[in-house]
């Protein structure tokens, strides 16, 4: 509340509201230029968190609101753990001032926005970030309806370096412009890196993504809150369940119901599994990018026993689907809880011997060195979850705005000092350590009780054991249109194992939601890699990339 | 001891370095075929998984991985194609050496899988290019990996290819 007294004393003509722990503010496009810079100079907002656009097409043209497109900026303070939504009404040929100078992890969000929704900003690029020339239009639009070229026209057009002309002809001849990918034999997915060296070194680098944009956000306005749950898991496809259970906390904390305890601690354990999953799957990667097989083998033998555990819980090595709106969709089966245990056992011995052998590795060492990031770098470049660590601030949503069970177990944040490959390594591989330790206090004291809520509203039935017409209306009605959340909009978060994953969610009061929005962490991160790998050399380079964790699912979505 | 002209015309068989290496090649293709992994998105997760662990570590040994697509028999490819990347696809593909082999890993790869509702993603690739076996599943497991390995093996070892039967109709 004290943010919001001295917003409100400052701001006396602007209106702050707060509702369900976010702030809230209108402004007007003259203003939100002045009054974000004040916010983020005067107020500590000094992280930007994301910025998406909405189409309100229907209030617009029944008349209900006057500009037909929202802009909002989320803006985060890091020590009073205070979300702010900035809220800019649009009209279609209105421009935007862009927060480029202010941020510098604004640039592909508006890049973004003006190729999704036709919003045009001051003085951005007009190339297109996630879709090619190919589709016709701005997709997420409300009226949009698909239209495209045909698939003969089909060209990619490589990212070509602009013309420096203080570079000397000598040095422009010794330059060399390599293709870091697509066929980038490494396992996390697809983007374009090109980079152009002088000698080993990297001088400048440009990178294409888009190449697995799948469209999630125009998909999720025709499902179910409760069908999006597969897509929702497919984000981040090295950690399944986290996005999942992202979506459900958010879906759930919009309708204000509470999880049993049982379901709680169960989820709290699966993110934790996850997390574990996750960061064995990134170090398997990087350790395969620098050539040190034998550590790839064991990051990969410790990512199987806990695919093992997956495969026992849901039936599915990694994909499952077995969390639902409500709870999840069955308890523990008998003798899962031993078998977690023993695989605890397991990981940490496989821990011990990676620690052993990597820690003072010279060929591990020498390529770690480069490319460290400081924490104010990492706050402008929108960094969060180990690679915010790995430079040194203590920054982690279950310390600080706890969900769940967190305050109850203990666990430390580790952190780094120089934000270099090297850090994020080691802070990656003590997360898992901790993330162990949570999952053995939870298993220690997991509380009994079902796994899914009885609130009616989302109950099948209406409890009673023989089935009425009204079970079946009911039935009928959950499965035809879908859990039903309050006309507003809502923002939820958790920490997932790359960082802050969110879902934004707008609802007109039906079943479907009415607008989505992904807060994806590697999104943020992987933008700052063409500035991170200039002046470093190549291995360096493909250590940054490896250890930046670039999940090309979550960048495209 | 000196050989007869005639024990060695028996025992030696004179051909030429290009033909015998060729023939090796054809012969030895099904037990070590070289693969050329195009990962994608969550499907080649599990396929790198199911190769680094003890599930396809015979595979492993014995088909080594390249990075260039002109040394492969075989590509395989999981994960969602988008519309943006499908040139670059179609490009590997060209540069696969001949007879090309191709298996496709997971729903998305040989259909859109779930996203084929969307405006990004391919419905499959089979119109793109010849594919010999689809590996379905989202994501595949390790033990279909291996049994659409072995699938393309039997391909091989017959030389069938669906590249080769597509040339063969082009001709016709």
């Amino acid at each position: 509340m004290k943010i919001l007294d001295s917003l409100n004393k400052n701001f006396p003509t602007l209106d702050f509201k707060e509702s369900s722990g976010l702030l809230h503010v209108n402004l007007d496009n003259i203003i939100v230029y002045d009054v974000v810079k004040l916010l983020k100079k005067d107020f500590g907002f000094i992280f930007l968190l994301d910025i998406f656009a909405t189409d309100h097409l229907n209030d617009y043209s029944s008349g209900k609101c006057e500009k037909r497109f929202t802009v909002t900026y989320h803006l985060l303070h890091l020590e009073e753990h205070k979300r702010i939504s900035v809220n800019v009404d649009l009209n279609e040929h209105e421009t935007i001032q862009s927060f480029s100078e202010l941020w510098l992890n604004s640039k592909w969000p508006e890049r973004e926005i003006a190729e999704m929704f036709g919003i045009n900003f001051e003085n951005h690029q007009t190339s297109k970030l996630l879709t090619s020339d190919y589709i016709i239009g701005y997709p997420l639009r409300k009226d949009w309806v698909y239209q495209a070229k045909s698939h003969q026209d089909l060209v990619f057009k490589k990212p070509e370096f602009s013309w420096l002309p203080e570079i000397g002809d000598d040095e422009r001849l010794c330059r060399q412009v390599i293709d870091l990918s697509p066929s980038h034999p490494a396992i996390q997915g697809t983007f374009v890196v090109r980079a152009e060296v002088l000698g080993n070194k990297v001088k400048r680098a440009l990178v294409e993504i888009g190449l697995q944009h799948r469209g999630v956000e125009k998909i999720s306005e025709s499902k179910h809150y409760g069908q999006f749950i597969p897509y929702a898991e497919r984000l981040n496809f090295s950690s399944p369940m986290m996005g999942a259970i992202a979506w459900a906390k958010t879906v759930e904390e919009a309708i204000e119901i509470e999880m049993t305890d049982r379901c709680q601690a169960l989820r709290m354990i699966m993110m934790e599994l996850s997390r574990v999953l996750d960061h064995s799957t990134s170090l398997a990667a990087m350790a395969q990018d620098l050539r040190a097989w034998d550590a790839s083998v064991i990051f990969q033998r410790i990512r199987s026993h806990v695919s093992a555990l997956f495969l026992s819980y849901t039936g599915s090595r990694l994909m499952g689907s077995s969390v639902r709106i409500g709870g999840m969709v069955h308890d523990l089966p008998i003798g899962w809880v031993t078998k977690c245990l023993d695989a605890i056992y397991l990981i940490q011995t496989e821990l011990k011997e990676i620690l052993s052998i990597l820690n003072r590795a010279p060929s591990w060492l020498v390529f770690h060195g480069e490319g460290g990031m400081n924490a104010a770098q990492a706050i402008e470049w929108g960094f969060s979850g180990p690679c915010l660590r790995a430079c040194g601030v203590n920054y982690d949503l279950r310390k600080n705005s706890p969900y769940y069970f967190y305050q109850d177990v203990e666990f430390e944040v580790p952190l780094g000092i120089n934000g270099d490959p090297y850090d994020r390594y080691l802070v990656r591989v003590e997360e898992m350590q901790q993330s162990l330790k949570i999952v053995s206090q939870v298993l220690d004291h997991i509380p009994s009780g079902s796994v899914q809520t009885e609130d009616p509203r989302l109950a099948k039935t209406t409890g009673s054991l023989r089935l009425t017409s009204a079970d079946y209306a009911k039935h009928f009605d959950l499965y035809q249109n879908g859990t039903k959340i309050n006309a507003g909009s809502y923002y939820s978060f958790i920490e997932s194992a790359n960082g802050e994953l969110g879902f934004y969610i707008r609802s007109d009061g039906s079943g479907i939601p009415y607008r989505t929005r992904v807060r994806a962490p590697s999104f943020f991160h992987f933008q700052s890699f063409c500035d991170s790998i200039q002046n470093v050399s190549l291995e360096s380079a493909t250590a940054i990339l490896s250890s930046l964790n670039a999940i090309s699912g979550e960048i495209d979505r | 001891m000196t050989l007869s002209d005639d024990l060695l015309d028996r025992l030696v068989l004179t051909t030429s370095s290009h033909s015998f290496l060729n023939w090796l090649e054809v012969k030895s293709r099904d037990t070590s075929p070289w693969v050329f992994p195009f990962g994608l998105s969550c499907c080649s997760l599990e396929h790198a998984a199911a190769f680094h662990t003890s599930v396809l570590i015979s595979d492993n040994q014995s088909s080594p991985q390249r990075v260039r697509p002109e040394e492969a028999d075989l590509m395989i490819f999981g994960g969602s194609v988008t519309t943006k990347l499908l040139p670059i696809l179609s490009e590997i593909h060209g540069r696969l050496k001949e007879p090309k082999w191709v298996m496709s890993i997971g729903a998305c790869a040989a259909s859109g899988g779930l996203y084929a509702e969307g405006y990004s993603v391919l419905p499959g690739m089979s119109q793109h290019f010849p594919i010999d076996v689809y590996v379905p599943g989202c994501p595949p497991g390790p033990e279909q990996l291996v049994e659409g390995f072995s699938i393309i093996r039997q391909r091989m070892k017959k030389n069938i290819s669906s590249w080769l039967l597509d040339q063969e109709r082009a001709q016709l």
